[in-house]
């Protein structure tokens, strides 16, 4: 009865070996999770774009806007550093262009933000290992 | 000693049915794995085609084909220039060269396969001749691979790369060096169904094709796009954009982007690659020094 008893013992060993390898660990890696609100002359603003880029090394990250509120997950996050911080928001303007084929129209938009918080932007956040609210207050020339 | 035993006993089958689960459950994801690294090498063999290809237009004409000309009387995407020398001749003297690509006449050549533009790893996806979408004149396929745009919008390029509307470099322009400047990068497709216009390699629009490295690849930002299906973790996107859209690369790859250098090689960027990095990587004169990457 000694084979078996061996056996029996092979495959305990193999199970305590394999189980561990099965089960890795994908929690943080140093990313963090960020949220906040953009007004826009004191109105939220309702749809939007928000993008973190770096200023010295590092990955950039964004975000939708959605009636003033964004938040990025951690897992979609940034490193704890400083940032520039672009906001794109468009709106239709009433007027129709032509279609990409030509033959239909669609609605032109254009810009509600100024180039001073998007292409030239002079934002700026300061992203901390922990509690990242940041709320940005827009002021248009409007 | 009568009763020799003989055979096995039903413990010792489960022992070995159980030995074998766990031998094929650690190998079928190993066997995933090997599939989806096949597909990547020839989503990378590829871009080197395609690298070859505009080495041979350079030769031909001293000069790489311009990025796009765009909206202009005769509307010509990129793709078009490169057909004869990626073994599709037939299809480009096909081509109707008088005309702009969105017409009824030009639907079986926008339709062709072009197996070159396709990466296995991300899904099939083609324009139907739907009036949901476009209709006979919009009927195309999609591609993989699309150009280097600069580090801005389509409109501003920020520094210079190798692609503009009406404008291809010459080696001579490159200063940065064809080494550390890119020429093409990897894109997704928007679902067959989507009325978008990323990844359309038929297209002259600013978010059809056009690469910018705005943001890093893979990343987490929203397209600034003309019209846009927003896919949260795959294509985000935002609308409303005309010609100051911008589009990161992409790909379904673990980790990053295939890129295709200006001197014709292939390599693989981490997602996770330094934004200032790769911005330097798109310019052709910017005199940056560029470090490891």
């Amino acid at each position: 009865m000694i084979p078996k008893r061996l056996l029996c013992l092979c495959v305990f060993s193999l199970l305590v070996i394999t189980l561990p390898a099965c089960s890795s660990s994908s929690s943080g890696n140093g990313k963090v999770a960020i949220a906040g609100t953009v007004s826009v002359n004191g109105e939220p603003l309702d749809t939007g774009l928000i993008t973190f880029i770096p200023v010295g090394k590092g990955v950039a990250a964004g975000g939708k806007i959605v009636e003033g509120l964004y938040q990025i997950e951690s897992s979609a996050g940034l490193f704890p550093g400083e940032y520039k911080v672009e906001i794109d928001s468009k709106k239709p303007t009433g007027k129709k262009v032509p279609e990409t084929i030509g033959t239909g129209m669609i609605d032109e938009y254009a810009s509600v933000i100024p180039e001073n918080y998007n292409r030239k932007t002079e934002l700026k956040v300061q992203i901390q290992p922990a509690d990242n609210k940041h709320d940005f207050t827009l002021v248009t020339g409007k | 000693m009568l009763r020799r035993n003989r055979g096995f006993t039903l413990i010792e089958l489960l022992v070995v049915i159980a030995i074998i689960a766990i031998l094929i459950a650690l190998l079928l994801p190993a066997v995933q794995q090997a599939r989806e690294a096949a597909r990547r090498s020839s989503c990378k063999n590829n871009l080197k085609q395609l690298g070859l290809a505009l080495h041979n237009y350079h030769e031909a004409h001293s000069r790489f084909p311009p990025g796009m000309i765009y909206r202009q009387p005769k509307r010509t995407p990129f793709c078009l220039f490169l057909f004869p020398y990626i073994d599709q001749a037939n299809l480009y003297n096909l081509y109707d060269h008088n005309s702009s690509w969105p017409t009824t006449a030009l639907k079986p050549v926008r339709t062709a396969p072009i197996p070159t533009w396709q990466c296995p790893s991300d899904r099939e996806a083609v324009i139907l001749d739907t009036a949901a979408l476009w209709g006979d004149p919009g009927a195309s396929i999609k591609g993989n691979y699309g150009v280097n745009w600069g580090r801005n919008t389509w409109i501003s390029q920020g520094k210079a790369s190798p692609f503009n509307n009406f404008f291809g470099a010459k080696f001579r322009d490159l200063t940065d060096g064809t080494s550390n400047t890119l020429a093409m990068m990897e894109m997704l497709k928007p679902v067959s169904t989507a009325k978008e216009y990323r990844a359309w390699i038929w297209n002259d629009e600013p978010d059809a094709y056009p690469l910018m490295t705005r943001v890093g690849p893979n990343s987490s930002s929203p397209d600034l796009t003309v019209l846009c299906i927003n896919e949260p973790g795959r294509l985000p996107c935002s609308g409303g954009n005309g010609t100051s859209s911008s589009v990161a690369s992409r790909s379904m790859h673990v980790g990053g982007v295939h890129v295709l250098m200006c001197d014709g090689a292939v390599r693989f960027v981490s997602e996770n690659i330094d934004l200032g990095t790769w911005q330097d990587l798109s310019s052709m004169a910017g005199n940056e020094v560029i470090g490891e990457y």
